[in-house]
């Protein structure tokens, strides 16, 4: 992936670190809660 | 033009045949305004996603990516901010309350009805604005896809999504946006796939896009996309999402605050996912097809020019897709506010379940005739006026709510002078033209005015009673919680 400069992997970077914060953050508060999850 | 009709009337016959079913499960207004609370989490996921995804996502995004490059994609962060705040507190928050609008929750925590009925106003003047730009947008894909004149296209997609609105509110409202996310995803893939395959990949892409201008993978636009224009794109989605009625909408359909969480976290995903292919077909259309002046034709010249005509009338039914989810949503919630917030609060509190229900469906079917009017008579103004609206719910309705929530001592009379000022603050800035000058949006000076107002005013006028805030605070006085358990918890 040479052709993409280190600025545009940071901004995605940024972006998709965010996304999976968010579903890293709702995991672990619904396990600390415990009990079933309608999915 | 077959082919396009084909596949187009194949989408509608699913998405009339959900709605029915949708019918089937409405027994009450519950079930019509927040789908008897029973959301789980892929159901939400899609819903919200789809609902953030409007025509513009893959019309006007495309253009977009393809004037400025990767860049572009600075514009979304706002809006995975929001889900990640939702993720952590802000979503448990709202479906906590266990209330069926967003007025609702703001009349009980301020204990007020004048904040009911200006959020209300708020609230309706935005979905018809909202609704018709979508109505404006069925007009001109129609148009696109089948030849047919825009106005006839205008009155035949509102008739559909209101067909499917009517039929089975929120039930319908959440399983055809369902539905149309999977489209959604599946057309611009399959756009994707097809051009990496004739540029010779993603690395090919991007040496093909260097080679145009190093402009393309500039993380700032060569200038175009300075720090200030980042922030004014983060606060712009990030505060104006969470005074967005038809999201908060989807929190409260959930089945419970878990679902609310996980639904956010997933939805973040789907959407920075969305927009990444979308920013690589913007970069396709760079390359493929250049020297397009209008951006709103880059998606659908791309389209058109490089994918087989099936695949096209697949991905051309998608943005159906996503004008309707989008439309059908925002119909939905202006129908709620009006019985709710003006029907019962104002006029009549004691009817019966059956008398509401039809009640919500005529208000339905009253503001999508508006919406076909307005946008009959072209009335380009409207176009100009919706960012704005979303600057105006974002700073006066999103503060007090935010607010509402984390801070105790927040009052009626700072409530009101937090949603009236920011509103006002707002839609001065715009009218003045003052971003021009300053470099701000207008919903920067709006939150700004309403956080100043909320906690001055407060803090100037009594505290609200106990018993008003046991339901929003009952972890700090359990005493007074008990008995304002929140409803449907």
């Amino acid at each position: 992936m040479g052709a993409i400069p280190l600025g545009i992997w940071v901004m995605w970077g940024i972006v998709f670190g965010m996304a999976f914060l968010a579903t890293a953050v709702a995991y672990y508060k619904n396990k600390k809660e415990g009990g079933d999850m309608k999915w | 033009m077959v082919t396009n009709l084909v596949i187009l009337v194949l989408y509608l016959a699913l998405m009339i045949g959900i709605s029915w079913w949708g019918y089937t499960k409405t027994a009450n207004s519950d079930d019509y305004w927040v789908a008897g609370r029973s959301l789980g989490v892929w159901v939400s996921v899609g819903s919200y996603t789809s609902t953030l995804i409007s025509a513009w996502s893959i019309l006007g995004a495309t253009g977009y990516f393809y004037n400025i490059g990767w860049a572009g994609y600075w514009q979304f962060i706002g809006t995975i901010a929001t889900s990640l705040f939702a993720a952590a507190w802000f979503g448990e928050k709202i479906r906590g309350t266990g209330m069926v609008s967003l007025p609702d929750i703001l009349a009980a925590r301020y204990d007020s009805k004048y904040i009911r009925a200006i959020t209300g106003f708020i609230i309706l003047v935005g979905s018809v604005m909202f609704l018709t730009v979508q109505a404006m947008g069925c007009g001109v894909i129609f148009h696109q896809i089948l030849g047919i004149p825009q106005n006839t296209g205008i009155v035949i997609g509102v008739a559909v999504f209101l067909v499917f609105t009517v039929t089975g509110g929120m039930h319908s409202v959440a399983w055809t946006d369902f539905a149309q996310a999977i489209l959604i995803f599946i057309g611009v893939i399959m756009a994707v796939v097809v051009g990496l395959y004739h540029v010779g990949g993603f690395s090919a892409l991007h040496y093909q896009l260097a080679a145009k201008s190093p402009q393309f993978l500039d993380p700032f636009a060569g200038g175009k996309m300075g720090v200030l224009m980042i922030v004014n794109w983060f606060v712009i989605w990030g505060i104006g999402n969470l005074g967005t009625p038809h999201f908060m909408s989807r929190f409260l359909s959930c089945k419970d605050v878990k679902v609310v969480r996980m639904s956010q976290g997933l939805t973040a995903i789907a959407f920075a996912l969305f927009y990444f292919i979308i920013g690589t077909i913007g970069a396709l259309a760079t390359v493929l097809v250049p020297g397009i002046k209008d951006p709103n034709l880059v998606g659908p010249t791309f389209i058109t020019q490089m994918l087989h005509p099936v695949v096209a009338a697949i991905i051309m039914s998608a943005v159906v897709a996503a004008i309707m989810s989008t439309a059908s949503s925002i119909l939905l919630v202006g129908a709620t506010t009006f019985v709710r917030d003006f029907y019962q609060s104002f006029y009549r509190n004691d009817v019966d379940e059956r008398r509401l229900l039809f009640i919500s469906r005529v208000v339905t079917i009253i503001m999508a005739i508006m919406a076909v009017v307005l946008s009959l008579k072209g009335i380009s103004t409207i176009f100009w006026l919706q960012p704005h609206m979303v600057a105006t719910m974002g700073a006066s309705l999103g503060t007090a709510l935010v607010g509402g929530f984390a801070w105790k001592r927040a009052n009626r009379e700072g409530g009101l002078a937090s949603v009236v000022g920011g509103a006002c603050v707002t839609t001065l800035w715009f009218f003045m033209e003052l971003q021009k000058a300053t470099g701000l949006h207008p919903v920067i000076p709006g939150t700004i005015t309403a956080i100043i107002l909320l906690v001055g005013v407060s803090l100037m006028t009594k505290p609200l009673p106990q018993t008003v805030l046991a339901r929003f605070f009952p972890q700090e006085n359990p005493a007074a919680g008990q008995g304002a358990k929140p409803v449907g918890e």
